[in-house]
């Protein structure tokens, strides 16, 4: 008998490509012919569950590119990334870097961030739970301590700035949507997934709304975040983007520099 | 906070359709079992609801992916989520497979079956050890359901987790479904294994339904207990007394309903051991 090790190597090589079946055969008892297909039944199980991991962690994805097809990017991006946990929860991470070089999605350039995105809204519905401040607890500080004021990002929020309309193309992919699809692929947007209560959610912000809170979570204190948000827009409305992020759940601490 | 499961206590695996009706309405049911992977994140809304349903149940966490008989070194990572976890609710019973699920860092995400061998028999062994000492309780191990068997094995499965209890103090948690399907694929005779199982350790039973494929039974957990299942859970109480007992459904989820039903049924038959007529 070949030694534990060499009996594992020898079945990993079969569920992985179906490599080396007469090798694996050989540890095996009865029918060769049907424990061939017995472990064909272990090889399409493989396959069945890393599709079905990443066809929850990407639902916009699979929406854009229809099922059939999203079932072959599965088993590329299968062929390619394999598991490195024994948590399925954690597999498809690599999934933006994957679309970026496959070919046969090349015509359509906007779905690495779009997976990148997708990937951040899982990270944060499972990211630890957050308690919200109000607007209103701004006030207790006095107006001239402002300035060193550090604002604490609850822990599910991620910022990001993508060369395509990533937040309009996720906003209009979810089941609650019932507009027309209206996306404009030559625009590039920012946004913040971040958690409202126990749900993801994403916040379509401007350039300058995305450096304010950026800088915010760099652990720069108001003044810093202000400086960041007016190098990029003379007019910006702090007030108005304040009030957006405090709606939002964003800020969870806050404390003088 | 209820945290013992009578030996006469049936449950049920808790799976995310029935997340929101099980804490709202709150049935009766001797424990809830989850599979731990699915909490081993910081936070978020279903750890908030195994949290709020342990208030209310007994738990049982049950793990898919330790591999433990892997040639691999012990994911340490995967270890410390689940201490983590099981620091975090206090389970009542802690499980996993005696299986593996992955070689050279690579990993397939599946319940595998291997040699039962005295070389693999030292793997588990160290591994079980290591993980009682980390989480500072006893596991139960779990008999595998498989479609293919090997041809130099040492001892039997329950004779390869008769000997594990021996060497770590560990439990089993008996699958009769598995053993069943087990029994079928290779054509051997499930009552005689009955006798091979070392009852003192056994911490739970499972029952689930499985398929009838081309080439052998399929372990899905989509169905309904079979007929011949039943009979056999009705020996195995006979022989070893009532045990904490589980439905398990995994695919094509139904109504909660019906799992209570089938839960109902186990227990009526765990009772008659209890209480005899």
């Amino acid at each position: 008998m070949p030694s534990l090790i060499d009996v594992q190597r020898r079945f990993a090589n079969v569920l992985r490509a179906g490599q080396g079946e007469a090798d694996m055969l050989a540890c095996l008892q009865g029918d060769a012919q049907r424990n061939a297909s017995l472990l064909a039944v272990y090889r399409g199980n493989a396959v069945a569950n890393a599709h079905k991991a990443l066809q929850l962690a990407y639902p916009v994805i699979c929406q854009i590119v229809g099922e059939d097809f999203f079932e072959g990017l599965a088993r590329a991006y299968r062929d390619s990334h394999a598991s490195r946990s024994g948590d399925l929860n954690e597999y498809g991470a690599d999934f933006a870097d994957f679309l970026a070089e496959f070919e046969h999605v090349a015509d359509m350039p906007y779905l690495p961030a779009v997976a990148q995105l997708e990937w951040a809204v899982t990270e944060a519905e499972r990211a630890a739970d957050h308690v919200p401040l109000s607007m209103a607890e701004l006030a207790s500080f006095a107006p001239e301590q402002l300035g060193d004021l550090q604002l604490g990002l609850q822990a599910a929020a991620c910022l990001v700035r993508a060369d395509f309309p990533v937040a309009s193309i996720w906003l209009q992919h979810q089941p609650a949507y019932d507009g027309a699809l209206n996306i404009d692929l030559g625009v590039a947007e920012c946004c913040i997934v971040h958690r409202i209560g126990w749900h993801a959610a994403v916040l379509p912000v401007v350039v300058a709304e995305l450096a304010f809170w950026q800088t915010a979570q760099s652990g720069a204190p108001l003044a810093t975040m202000l400086d960041a948000a007016f190098s990029l827009d003379e007019d910006f409305d702090v007030q108005t983007a304040l009030s957006r992020g405090f709606t939002a759940e964003l800020v969870t601490r806050l404390q003088l520099a | 906070m209820m945290n013992h499961i009578k030996p006469d206590y049936t449950g049920i695996g808790l799976r995310a359709p029935h997340y929101a009706q099980v804490l709202e309405e709150r049935p009766s049911l001797g424990f809830l079992e989850v599979h731990s992977e699915n909490f081993f994140h910081a936070g978020g809304a279903s750890l908030h609801m195994l949290q709020r349903a342990r208030e209310c149940y007994p738990l049982s966490l049950h793990g898919v992916g330790l591999s433990l008989a892997s040639a691999d070194a012990l994911a340490l990572p995967h270890l410390e989520k689940l201490a983590s976890l099981v620091e975090r609710v206090e389970p009542a019973l802690v499980s996993e497979h005696l299986c593996w699920g992955a070689i050279d860092g690579e990993h397939f995400n599946d319940l595998l079956p291997f040699p039962h061998t005295s070389e693999a028999l030292q793997i588990v062994t160290e591994r079980v050890e290591r993980v009682q000492a980390r989480l500072k309780r006893q596991i139960l191990l779990e008999n595998l359901s498989a479609y293919v068997a090997f041809r130099d094995c040492d001892m039997s499965e329950f004779d390869f987790l008769a000997e594990l209890v021996r060497r770590t103090g560990c439990g089993v948690l008996l699958d009769i479904n598995n053993l069943y399907v087990n029994a079928c694929n290779f054509d051997f005779d499930a009552r005689q294994e009955l006798a091979r199982v070392p009852w003192d350790a056994v911490g739970e039973i499972h029952l689930a339904g499985h398929s009838v494929g081309e080439l052998c039974l399929i372990d899905t957990h989509g169905s309904r207990v079979c007929d011949e299942v039943w009979a056999l859970y009705r020996e195995a109480v006979a022989l070893g007394g009532p045990r904490p007992t589980l439905i398990e459904w995994d695919t094509d989820i139904p109504a909660l309903e019906v799992l209570r039903d089938e839960a109902a049924r186990a227990a009526a038959i765990n009772r008659e051991q209890t209480c005899p007529a």
